[in-house]
């Protein structure tokens, strides 16, 4: 198996984690709405505060890969 | 105005493309966070995670090993482990076992390096996952 198929294969692992956490969150919304709606409400903390840090490991991850 | 490097360009693009291809993932393991927080209280994981630190340590490790993602989403769940109060021997296992266990992902390492190789390696990557998880908190808890 080469690098690119493995990336590939990586990359919809990705996509199908994303789709059972859309289902999850669907079935959320319909038993308990308030649930589904702090959830949304804790992602987008959490999503706020990695944010920055996500972005300068990656420049730097960018830069490292520039190097080599 | 100044054009920028062609250096920098070209670092600036892959960090967007790296950022492109992780986001699914990303906003999955985001989404799973909040829902988690949400929806899973502390007196639940309580129930999981006993307090003795070494069936806590084994919880930690099979729980690691069957999560799939890149290391850095270990630090994310862990931190909300440990605020949620879980021992520190449960998140060092988790985090061990996140990077080094690959549970899920076996049919595909098998494929790529053999049999062989990938029982051997995820076996003592299991057994490594425990050791170190302990002798991490015993140290961390004669440090401080």
């Amino acid at each position: 198996m080469t690098a690119q198929q493995t990336s590939k294969l990586k990359n919809r692992s990705g996509w199908i984690m994303l789709i059972i956490t859309l289902i999850l969150y669907v079935f959320t919304s319909i038993s308990d709405p308030s649930i589904a709606l702090a959830a949304l409400n804790k992602s987008m903390d959490a999503l706020k505060m990695i944010a920055p840090i996500l972005l300068i490991v990656f420049f730097f991850d960018g830069f490292v890969k520039q190097l080599d | 105005m100044t054009l920028l490097p062609s250096r920098l360009k070209q670092v600036l693009y892959g960090t967007f493309k790296t950022l492109y291809t992780m986001m699914p993932m990303l906003f999955a393991v985001i989404g799973l966070v909040g829902l988690f927080q949400a929806a899973v209280t502390p007196k639940m994981l309580h129930s999981l995670f006993s307090g003795s630190p070494l069936q806590d340590t084994f919880i930690g490790t099979l729980v690691g090993g069957v999560s799939v993602g890149q290391p850095f989403f270990s630090y994310i769940i862990g931190g909300e482990l440990l605020d949620q109060g879980i021992s520190l021997y449960a998140i060092n296992a988790f985090i061990l076992s996140w990077v080094t266990l690959g549970i899920l992902q076996l049919p595909l390492e098998w494929s790529i390096f053999g049999g062989r190789f990938t029982i051997t390696r995820n076996f003592l990557s299991f057994i490594f996952a425990l050791l170190i998880a302990c002798v991490t908190t015993f140290t961390l808890g004669l440090l401080s």
